[in-house]
Protein backbone atom coordinates (compact mmCIF):
# COMPACT_ATOMS: atom_id res chain seq x y z
CA UNK A 1 0.00 0.00 0.00
CA UNK A 2 2.77 2.48 0.86
CA UNK A 3 4.35 1.45 -2.60
CA UNK A 4 0.79 2.40 -4.46
CA UNK A 5 0.33 5.67 -2.17
CA UNK A 6 4.42 6.69 -3.53
CA UNK A 7 3.82 5.95 -7.11
CA UNK A 8 0.48 8.15 -6.43
CA UNK A 9 2.27 10.57 -5.29
CA UNK A 10 4.92 10.26 -8.07
CA UNK A 11 1.85 10.53 -10.41
CA UNK A 12 0.58 13.38 -8.81
CA UNK A 13 3.54 15.37 -8.48
CA UNK A 14 4.57 14.37 -12.49
CA UNK A 15 0.83 16.05 -13.17
CA UNK A 16 2.10 19.24 -11.11
CA UNK A 17 0.08 18.78 -7.74
CA UNK A 18 1.41 18.34 -4.29
CA UNK A 19 0.87 15.72 -2.56
CA UNK A 20 -0.28 16.93 0.62
CA UNK A 21 -1.25 20.40 1.55
CA UNK A 22 1.41 21.47 3.51
CA UNK A 23 2.76 24.05 1.31
CA UNK A 24 -0.40 25.91 1.30
CA UNK A 25 -1.12 26.11 4.94
CA UNK A 26 2.60 26.39 5.93
CA UNK A 27 3.16 29.49 8.41
CA UNK A 28 -1.02 30.49 7.82
CA UNK A 29 -2.65 31.51 11.00
CA UNK A 30 -5.36 28.88 12.80
CA UNK A 31 -6.61 27.99 15.58
CA UNK A 32 -6.73 24.14 15.51
CA UNK A 33 -4.76 21.29 14.52
CA UNK A 34 -7.41 20.46 11.69
CA UNK A 35 -6.58 24.09 9.98
CA UNK A 36 -2.84 22.60 9.25
CA UNK A 37 -2.32 19.62 7.38
CA UNK A 38 -1.31 16.39 8.78
CA UNK A 39 2.31 16.88 9.03
CA UNK A 40 2.00 20.65 10.91
CA UNK A 41 0.35 21.40 13.86
CA UNK A 42 -1.13 24.31 15.09
CA UNK A 43 1.20 26.53 17.34
CA UNK A 44 -0.41 28.46 19.60
CA UNK A 45 0.89 29.78 22.72
CA UNK A 46 -1.06 30.57 25.77
CA UNK A 47 -0.88 34.41 25.31
CA UNK A 48 -2.29 34.05 22.08
CA UNK A 49 -5.03 31.93 23.29
CA UNK A 50 -6.19 33.99 25.86
CA UNK A 51 -6.31 36.96 23.61
CA UNK A 52 -8.40 35.13 21.06
CA UNK A 53 -5.25 35.29 18.60
CA UNK A 54 -4.62 32.76 15.99
CA UNK A 55 -1.47 30.29 16.13
CA UNK A 56 0.49 29.38 13.12
CA UNK A 57 0.50 26.43 11.30
CA UNK A 58 4.53 24.43 11.47
CA UNK A 59 5.82 21.57 11.33
CA UNK A 60 7.79 23.07 14.25
CA UNK A 61 7.15 21.17 17.75
CA UNK A 62 7.23 24.42 19.47
CA UNK A 63 6.56 28.09 19.20
CA UNK A 64 8.38 30.04 16.74
CA UNK A 65 11.55 31.36 18.22
CA UNK A 66 11.10 35.29 18.69
CA UNK A 67 8.01 35.11 16.43
CA UNK A 68 4.86 34.42 18.50
CA UNK A 69 3.56 36.30 21.59
CA UNK A 70 4.18 34.34 24.82
CA UNK A 71 7.32 32.24 22.98
CA UNK A 72 10.77 32.75 24.00
CA UNK A 73 12.69 35.69 22.35
CA UNK A 74 16.33 36.77 22.13
CA UNK A 75 17.00 40.57 21.77
CA UNK A 76 20.49 40.29 20.06
CA UNK A 77 18.90 38.47 17.29
CA UNK A 78 16.79 40.46 14.62
CA UNK A 79 14.92 37.57 13.11
CA UNK A 80 14.07 36.36 17.10
CA UNK A 81 13.91 39.96 19.11
CA UNK A 82 9.75 39.57 18.22
CA UNK A 83 9.95 42.36 15.98
CA UNK A 84 8.63 40.11 12.68
CA UNK A 85 5.63 38.14 13.66
CA UNK A 86 5.18 34.59 12.29
CA UNK A 87 2.30 35.95 11.48
CA UNK A 88 2.59 39.10 9.83
CA UNK A 89 -0.51 39.38 6.78
CA UNK A 90 -3.16 38.58 9.69
CA UNK A 91 -4.93 42.01 10.76
CA UNK A 92 -5.02 42.34 13.97
CA UNK A 93 -1.76 40.70 15.30
CA UNK A 94 -0.26 43.09 17.85
CA UNK A 95 2.77 44.84 17.73
CA UNK A 96 5.73 42.23 20.46
CA UNK A 97 8.73 43.18 21.73
CA UNK A 98 11.07 40.90 23.23
CA UNK A 99 11.09 41.00 27.46
CA UNK A 100 14.30 42.17 28.75
CA UNK A 101 14.02 40.33 31.60
CA UNK A 102 11.67 37.12 31.12
CA UNK A 103 13.21 36.78 27.39
CA UNK A 104 9.64 36.48 26.08
CA UNK A 105 7.73 38.53 23.33
CA UNK A 106 5.50 40.38 25.11
CA UNK A 107 2.42 43.05 24.02
CA UNK A 108 4.29 46.41 24.80
CA UNK A 109 1.97 48.31 27.84
CA UNK A 110 0.89 51.60 27.35
CA UNK A 111 3.21 52.99 30.06
CA UNK A 112 6.49 51.67 28.47
CA UNK A 113 5.30 52.95 25.32
CA UNK A 114 4.41 56.34 26.67
CA UNK A 115 7.68 56.12 28.80
CA UNK A 116 9.54 55.70 25.77
CA UNK A 117 7.86 58.67 23.70
CA UNK A 118 8.28 60.80 26.77
CA UNK B 1 -16.97 -18.61 -36.09
CA UNK B 2 -16.95 -22.63 -35.48
CA UNK B 3 -17.48 -24.90 -38.08
CA UNK B 4 -18.07 -28.22 -37.05
CA UNK B 5 -18.58 -30.79 -39.96
CA UNK B 6 -19.28 -34.49 -38.94
CA UNK B 7 -18.29 -37.22 -41.31
CA UNK B 8 -19.76 -40.21 -40.72
CA UNK B 9 -18.03 -42.82 -42.62
CA UNK B 10 -20.02 -46.17 -42.43
CA UNK B 11 -19.57 -49.58 -43.22
CA UNK B 12 -22.22 -51.55 -45.27
CA UNK B 13 -22.74 -54.94 -43.59
CA UNK B 14 -22.52 -56.40 -47.18
CA UNK B 15 -18.60 -56.46 -46.50
CA UNK B 16 -18.77 -57.86 -43.10
CA UNK B 17 -20.15 -61.19 -42.33
CA UNK B 18 -23.79 -62.12 -41.99
CA UNK B 19 -25.59 -60.02 -39.42
CA UNK B 20 -27.32 -62.14 -36.75
CA UNK B 21 -31.13 -61.57 -36.78
CA UNK B 22 -32.66 -58.45 -36.62
CA UNK B 23 -34.03 -57.76 -32.71
CA UNK B 24 -37.22 -56.96 -32.51
CA UNK B 25 -37.88 -53.32 -33.38
CA UNK B 26 -37.46 -50.91 -30.21
CA UNK B 27 -40.17 -48.60 -29.36
CA UNK B 28 -39.63 -44.91 -30.95
CA UNK B 29 -38.86 -43.89 -27.63
CA UNK B 30 -36.03 -46.42 -27.24
CA UNK B 31 -34.28 -44.58 -30.25
CA UNK B 32 -32.35 -42.41 -28.50
CA UNK B 33 -30.85 -44.87 -26.57
CA UNK B 34 -29.86 -46.73 -29.30
CA UNK B 35 -27.81 -44.32 -30.81
CA UNK B 36 -24.24 -44.22 -30.49
CA UNK B 37 -22.18 -42.75 -27.49
CA UNK B 38 -19.35 -41.00 -29.23
CA UNK B 39 -15.78 -41.37 -27.32
CA UNK B 40 -13.69 -38.45 -28.56
CA UNK B 41 -10.36 -39.53 -29.40
CA UNK B 42 -8.45 -36.51 -29.44
CA UNK B 43 -5.43 -36.71 -32.38
CA UNK B 44 -1.98 -36.03 -31.20
CA UNK B 45 -1.76 -39.40 -29.32
CA UNK B 46 -0.55 -39.11 -25.66
CA UNK B 47 1.13 -35.62 -25.59
CA UNK B 48 -2.91 -34.81 -26.14
CA UNK B 49 -5.10 -35.58 -22.81
CA UNK B 50 -8.59 -35.77 -23.65
CA UNK B 51 -10.37 -33.16 -21.49
CA UNK B 52 -7.77 -30.55 -23.42
CA UNK B 53 -9.33 -32.07 -26.69
CA UNK B 54 -13.01 -31.63 -25.57
CA UNK B 55 -14.35 -28.60 -27.23
CA UNK B 56 -16.68 -27.94 -24.76
CA UNK B 57 -14.16 -27.74 -22.02
CA UNK B 58 -12.22 -25.49 -24.70
CA UNK B 59 -15.05 -23.24 -25.24
CA UNK B 60 -15.33 -23.01 -21.49
CA UNK B 61 -12.09 -21.92 -20.95
CA UNK B 62 -12.39 -19.68 -23.52
CA UNK B 63 -15.31 -18.20 -21.86
CA UNK B 64 -13.64 -17.54 -18.95
CA UNK B 65 -10.42 -15.83 -20.10
CA UNK B 66 -13.19 -14.12 -21.80
CA UNK B 67 -14.59 -12.73 -19.10
CA UNK B 68 -11.38 -12.33 -16.68
CA UNK B 69 -10.50 -10.06 -20.22
CA UNK B 70 -13.47 -7.80 -19.91
CA UNK B 71 -13.47 -7.77 -16.20
CA UNK B 72 -9.69 -6.63 -16.43
CA UNK B 73 -10.46 -3.62 -18.37
CA UNK B 74 -13.70 -3.14 -15.99
CA UNK B 75 -11.14 -2.31 -13.45
CA UNK B 76 -9.23 -0.75 -15.32
CA UNK B 77 -12.09 1.82 -16.37
CA UNK B 78 -12.99 2.04 -12.23
CA UNK B 79 -8.96 2.76 -11.64
CA UNK B 80 -8.64 5.28 -14.07
CA UNK B 81 -11.47 7.17 -12.58
CA UNK B 82 -10.11 6.95 -9.27
CA UNK B 83 -6.66 8.40 -10.84
CA UNK B 84 -9.13 11.38 -12.35
CA UNK B 85 -10.67 11.11 -9.01
CA UNK B 86 -7.80 11.99 -6.97
CA UNK B 87 -6.44 14.75 -9.46
CA UNK B 88 -9.72 16.18 -8.67
CA UNK B 89 -9.43 15.47 -5.01
CA UNK B 90 -6.36 18.31 -5.16
CA UNK B 91 -7.21 20.08 -7.69
CA UNK B 92 -10.43 21.10 -6.03
CA UNK B 93 -9.16 21.84 -2.45
CA UNK B 94 -6.42 23.59 -4.05
CA UNK B 95 -8.50 26.10 -5.90
CA UNK B 96 -10.50 26.53 -2.84
CA UNK B 97 -7.73 27.59 -0.28
CA UNK B 98 -6.92 29.79 -2.95
CA UNK B 99 -9.99 31.67 -2.99
CA UNK B 100 -10.76 31.93 0.64
CA UNK B 101 -7.03 33.64 0.88
CA UNK B 102 -7.73 35.88 -1.78
CA UNK B 103 -11.46 36.95 0.26
CA UNK B 104 -9.32 36.87 3.80
CA UNK B 105 -6.26 39.17 2.86
CA UNK B 106 -3.83 37.04 1.79
CA UNK B 107 -4.16 34.15 4.38
CA UNK B 108 -5.82 31.37 5.28
CA UNK B 109 -9.12 32.13 7.71
CA UNK B 110 -8.34 30.20 11.00
CA UNK B 111 -11.20 27.93 12.42
CA UNK B 112 -12.79 27.84 8.70
CA UNK B 113 -14.77 24.96 8.13
CA UNK B 114 -14.53 25.06 4.12
CA UNK B 115 -10.75 24.91 4.88
CA UNK B 116 -10.44 22.15 7.09
CA UNK B 117 -13.06 20.23 4.69
CA UNK B 118 -10.43 21.24 1.67
CA UNK B 119 -7.38 20.27 3.65
CA UNK B 120 -8.77 16.86 4.76
CA UNK B 121 -10.38 16.29 1.21
CA UNK B 122 -6.42 17.22 -0.17
CA UNK B 123 -4.98 14.70 2.19
CA UNK B 124 -7.45 11.99 1.55
CA UNK B 125 -6.60 12.53 -2.29
CA UNK B 126 -2.91 10.37 -2.49
CA UNK B 127 -4.72 7.64 -1.28
CA UNK B 128 -7.41 7.18 -3.92
CA UNK B 129 -5.04 7.96 -6.51
CA UNK B 130 -3.01 4.62 -5.11
CA UNK B 131 -6.12 2.76 -5.14
CA UNK B 132 -6.94 4.00 -8.84
CA UNK B 133 -3.37 3.25 -9.99
CA UNK B 134 -3.14 -0.32 -8.10
CA UNK B 135 -6.88 -1.33 -9.65
CA UNK B 136 -5.83 0.20 -13.25
CA UNK B 137 -2.12 -2.02 -13.03
CA UNK B 138 -4.34 -4.72 -11.49
CA UNK B 139 -6.73 -4.41 -14.62
CA UNK B 140 -4.46 -3.94 -16.94
CA UNK B 141 -2.31 -6.79 -15.82
CA UNK B 142 -6.25 -9.10 -16.57
CA UNK B 143 -7.10 -7.64 -19.22
CA UNK B 144 -3.80 -8.75 -21.06
CA UNK B 145 -3.90 -12.18 -19.83
CA UNK B 146 -7.15 -12.49 -20.33
CA UNK B 147 -6.86 -11.79 -24.24
CA UNK B 148 -3.81 -13.39 -24.53
CA UNK B 149 -5.25 -15.96 -22.85
CA UNK B 150 -8.34 -16.04 -25.78
CA UNK B 151 -6.61 -15.98 -28.38
CA UNK B 152 -3.94 -18.73 -27.76
CA UNK B 153 -6.86 -20.57 -27.07
CA UNK B 154 -8.90 -19.60 -30.46
CA UNK B 155 -6.04 -20.55 -32.24
CA UNK B 156 -5.80 -23.88 -30.37
CA UNK B 157 -9.18 -24.86 -31.19
CA UNK B 158 -8.77 -24.08 -34.58
CA UNK B 159 -6.69 -26.95 -35.23
CA UNK B 160 -8.75 -29.17 -33.30
CA UNK B 161 -9.59 -32.21 -35.53
CA UNK B 162 -11.41 -35.26 -33.10
CA UNK B 163 -11.88 -38.43 -34.54
CA UNK B 164 -14.62 -40.91 -32.56
CA UNK B 165 -15.74 -44.55 -33.68
CA UNK B 166 -19.44 -45.23 -33.51
CA UNK B 167 -21.35 -48.51 -33.66
CA UNK B 168 -24.27 -48.70 -35.01
CA UNK B 169 -26.88 -50.71 -35.46
CA UNK B 170 -26.40 -51.83 -39.10
CA UNK B 171 -22.70 -51.58 -38.78
CA UNK B 172 -19.69 -49.64 -37.46
CA UNK B 173 -18.67 -46.26 -38.42
CA UNK B 174 -15.77 -43.32 -37.40
CA UNK B 175 -16.86 -40.15 -37.05
CA UNK B 176 -14.24 -37.01 -37.68
CA UNK B 177 -15.18 -33.84 -36.08
CA UNK B 178 -13.42 -30.58 -37.30
CA UNK B 179 -12.56 -27.09 -36.60
CA UNK B 180 -11.13 -24.37 -38.62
Amino acid sequence: MRTLLRIACALAIAAGFACDASEETDGEPCSVDDDCSRKQSCLRTDAERGLGLPGVCSTKSDCIHGQQLGCACTPEVYEADCIIPALPLYEGYPEMECDATTLVCVVPTVDEEETEEG
Amino acid sequence: MTIAPVLLLAWPLAMTPPPPPDPPAAPANDLAGAAPQLDWVPEGGDDASSSEADPRIKQRKIRRAAITSVAGGAIVVVGVAGIVGGALMIYMPKAKLAKLESENGGTLPPGNEARQRAITTWEAAPIVLGIGVGLAVVGAVMAGVGAAKVRKLREERRKTVAFAPGFFPGGIGLAAQGRF
